[in-house]
């Protein structure tokens, strides 16, 4: 259903981050799916594909037997893992997409890029064990999916390379859209790099089940992923809504929210070195708890400002879809083929004028030409060239 | 090519994003280095090794996000919009090939150093003379079971478990192995010696924890997992549960005790002298 | 298959099947959009109370009955936050919000592969969403064992305790009903591509 010369190597990288998300979702969620179904099933009829025999609960003997609480978490995790790359790779697409468009530079190394979300996809659902080295589980399979896992960090560390490159030697211009691709970035980088602790079955040894999982995993899908998701809004929204947003709301709110999520997480890994256990309601029983408490104090004091930081995107979003400036066709001069239509876009998004594509998605600033972008759309003849 | 009109005002912005990402770099780097909230010291060599291990992937990962933080920011001020036309580049095969496999090296290089650490708790068989204990995990608590004098652990039946009578894991009145078995609510081990836990459950998943050991293992309901250490220090250590197992979650600990060999035999005596 | 034949369906007309049931996968698209929005404040409220029970336990909470947050309310908010965030949030906004919205546009077709199915989606997933919201209020009240479910605590039921009621029972009619839709979603995409 593609255009007329729209390759998959020219599709932008939003495409490939969809696409191969697509992809992980199809075969992943129908794990969970089983799951689910097999655990309804042991709650209301009696079976017991997770319920070993011998269970006292409540000084009550049950009289399940023959399943295993592993198979759970096995089932739980071959989704479980493929979900968080679901949730990270379109922010990835989208990251790539804002540098290079507010760079006024083609996203370094495209090719790799690609090839770096289908590796991550395909790794993805090799890693699930990780999550489960102190569970039981065979310790050699631990070992296994722990060299497997620290594998995934490869195409990780490739696309974070690329978008340097792509800013490096650009003309970064930095409006909303781009602060968020920006902070995207540098939340991946840390709580990428947190990751590679816990990969290492020895090191979850002293992490596993504490603070620094949760401040790992909120530091790349609560807030990287979702600085993905403002960076779309932003970056989107003249064209969705066909109105500008407030830049200076949306400054703001960066920077609130940049400053915020980083005081709320930074500190969380301390917790968890230290030995703060999570999901406790609260620490009173355990001794060596207590003097985290001024750690606790902090993250909770810079959660409360982070939360009424999001009240201004809130405002600012509904206050644009009536009163902001209304937005052209193409107010980031950008490349690809949603710009090339109405904000918002007819019903069969191009008014019964299907473009044909020319060229790749993030033609900026080539040499002897006019502008510093060049659209997919235009034909060779129509791209005018520098005196 | 025409260059468009630059923002000025970006200067200051610009500016602001990259000495941000400096102050996170000092920041965290800081936080890291001064130990402000540190482990406790590990009391066993294997645990010393996992610490080494950490240390080694710190340095790994701090110095690549020394790097990407610091680039990202140099990034953002060097290039910011001041009038200037982007550099046209589509990459660089020879640099992509470069930086993968350094990333391929450095990162399946810092697992493979990793094995040893891992390995020497989970692969290794215990000693002929290691103390065996088992460790039986319920909602909220943790008990100890010693073999006794017979150096047997008597047979467990579920149905005969009754914390109120003194029989919270249930050992088999029948089993004439189980008489002297000891069962206690706190972990009390000799220094240098090595013990294996045999850990269990009896309702839903828990799991034993001692920082100090760098230790800790599920505590699967069907299962018995056995895990050892040899503590090489003397002292009194948290034991908590990790695994979110109801309610009492967050009460649900013990004491790790470590004591000299004297100490040790006169426990084992006084617990059979009270049975 | 062809495009062009299929983007000659006729515009909507009537407020219902324009913003309601719409198949136009932008319509759908910003309807992901706002589901997400919805979700993630109540995920952050959550995520607030969670924080502000951590440092100051004993305080009084007027609308808390008793006055003070128990362990099982403590842990229906983390297994909530979690599960709302994880399943309306960011699988619903990066890839059922804009993908809809621009995944079509941005390889230059008129609309998704499968509009009626991608319209069925959505509002299979907001069917669910209401059921996750619902779990708060029947009886056992929302589930405590985390977002991952471990068993045997969410396997048996109320013996393990509070929270182990209905809640999960209808956390995990959620999962079944939001997930073949966002399977059905998915699919659409990737057959677009091609």
């Amino acid at each position: 259903m593609r255009a007329p010369g729209m390759t998959l190597m020219r599709m932008p990288l939003t495409c490939w981050g969809w696409f191969v998300t697509a992809i992980l979702g199809l075969l992943a969620f129908g794990v969970l799916l089983a799951g689910g179904i097999l655990l309804l099933l042991d709650r209301s009829a009696g079976t017991s594909f997770f319920l070993p025999a011998g269970l006292v609960i409540n000084d009550q003997v049950q009289n399940h037997s023959g399943g295993s609480p592993l198979l759970w978490q096995h089932l739980f995790w071959f989704f479980g893992h493929p979900e968080v790359y679901i949730a990270i790779l379109p922010g990835m697409g989208v990251a790539s997409h804002v540098l290079s468009t507010f760079a006024r530079k083609p996203v370094y190394g495209y090719r790799a890029m690609a090839m770096a979300i289908c590796g991550i996809g395909f790794l993805g659902f090799m890693v699930w064990g990780h999550h489960m080295f102190v569970s039981g589980m065979s310790p050699y399979s631990g070992f296994a999916f722990s060299v497997l896992t620290m594998s995934i960090g490869v195409p990780s560390a490739i696309k974070t390379f690329n978008w340097l490159g792509t800013l490096w030697g650009g003309k970064i211009q930095l409006k909303s859209p781009m602060l968020f691709a920006l902070g995207f970035v540098s939340l991946f980088v840390s709580g990428g790099l947190s990751g590679l602790f816990l990969a290492q079955p020895a090191v979850d040894n002293l992490l596993h089940a504490t603070y620094y999982v949760v401040a790992h995993f909120h530091l790349v899908m609560g807030v990287a992923a979702i600085f993905g998701i403002f960076a779309a809004t932003y970056f989107w929204f003249p064209k969705m809504f066909g109105r500008m947003m407030s830049e200076p709301l949306g400054k703001i709110h960066f920077w609130l929210t940049f400053v915020g999520t980083y005081c709320i997480f930074m500190p969380m890994h301390f917790v968890g070195i230290a030995g703060g256990i999570r999901r406790y309601a609260d620490a009173s029983a355990i001794e060596y708890l207590q003097k985290l408490q001024p750690l606790h104090v902090f993250m909770t004091i810079a959660a409360f400002i982070t939360a009424a930081a999001q009240l201004i995107f809130i405002f600012n979003f509904f206050w644009s879809l009536k009163f902001g400036p209304k937005a052209p066709k193409n107010p980031w001069d950008a490349t690809t083929l949603e710009w090339t239509t109405d904000s918002p876009p007819p019903l069969d998004n191009f008014g019964g004028e299907f473009p044909s594509v020319y060229r790749g998605p993030y033609e900026f600033s080539v040499p002897g030409a006019k502008e510093d972008f060049i659209p997919q759309h235009l034909a060779p003849a129509q791209v005018a060239r520098a005196k | 090519m025409r260059i468009r009109k630059c923002n000025r005002g970006s200067a200051a912005a610009a500016a602001m994003l990259a000495l941000l990402l400096v102050i996170l770099v000092v920041g965290t780097v800081y936080m890291f280095v001064s130990h402000l909230y540190p482990a406790p010291a590990p009391i066993t060599s294997v645990g010393a090794a996992v610490d080494h291990q950490y240390d080694l992937t710190l340095y790994v990962t701090g110095i690549v996000f020394i790097l990407s933080q610091l680039g990202l920011a140099l990034a953002i001020f060097r290039f910011r919009d001041h009038g200037q036309q982007a550099h046209f580049t589509r990459g660089n095969n020879t640099l992509e090939v470069l930086w993968t496999s350094a990333t391929i090296i450095l990162f399946l290089g810092l697992g493979f150093l990793g094995r040893k650490a891992w390995a020497d708790t989970r692969f290794t068989e215990p000693s002929a003379n290691a103390i065996h204990v088992e460790v039986t995990a319920n909602q909220f608590v943790f008990n100890f079971r010693y073999p006794g004098a017979d150096g047997k652990f008597g047979k467990l039946d579920p149905k005969q478990i009754s914390p109120s009578t003194g029989n919270p894991v249930g050992i088999d009145a029948n089993d004439p192995a189980g008489k002297d078995d000891i069962v206690v609510p706190t972990l009390t081990v000799p220094v240098n010696r090595q013990v294996e836990l045999l850990i269990r459950s009896q309702d839903v998943i828990h799991n034993f924890f001692v920082r100090e050991l760098r230790l800790q293992q599920d505590a699967v309901p069907g299962m018995v997992i056995p895990i050892h250490f040899t503590a090489e220090q003397v002292g009194q250590y948290e034991i908590v549960c990790t695994q979110l197992c109801g309610l009492g979650h967050s009460r649900m600990h013990s004491y790790l005790n470590v004591v000299s060999d004297s100490d040790y035999e006169n426990f084992l005596k006084q617990q059979a002298a009270g049975q | 298959m062809s495009s062009h034949a299929q983007s000659a369906h006729a515009a909507p007309t009537g407020f219902v099947s324009k913003y309601i049931f719409s198949t136009d996968h932008k319509v759908i698209g910003i309807q992901y959009f706002l589901l997400a929005l919805t979700a993630v404040v109540v995920g952050i409220v959550l995520s607030v109370l969670m924080r502000f029970h951590l440092v100051w336990p004993n305080a009084h909470l007027p609308f808390v009955s008793g006055g003070l947050m128990t362990q099982e309310q403590y842990l229906a908010l983390v297994t909530m936050h979690g599960t709302i965030m994880v399943f309306f949030v960011l699988t619903t906004a990066p890839q059922g919000g804009f993908g809809n919205y621009f995944l079509p546009i941005q390889i230059g077709a008129p609309d998704m592969a499968f509009p009626r199915l991608n319209m069925l989606s959505f509002w299979v997933t907001f069917l669910a969403f209401v059921a996750i919201i619902a779990a708060f209020v029947v009886p056992g009240g929302a589930p405590i064992s985390g977002w991952t479910g471990y068993t045997p605590l969410s396997g048996i039921g109320e013996v393990t305790g509070p929270g182990e009621g209905w809640g999960p029972d209808v956390v995990d009619c959620q999962h079944l009903a939001v997930l073949p839709c966002v399977t059905a979603g998915r699919s659409q995409f990737y057959c677009h591509a091609d």
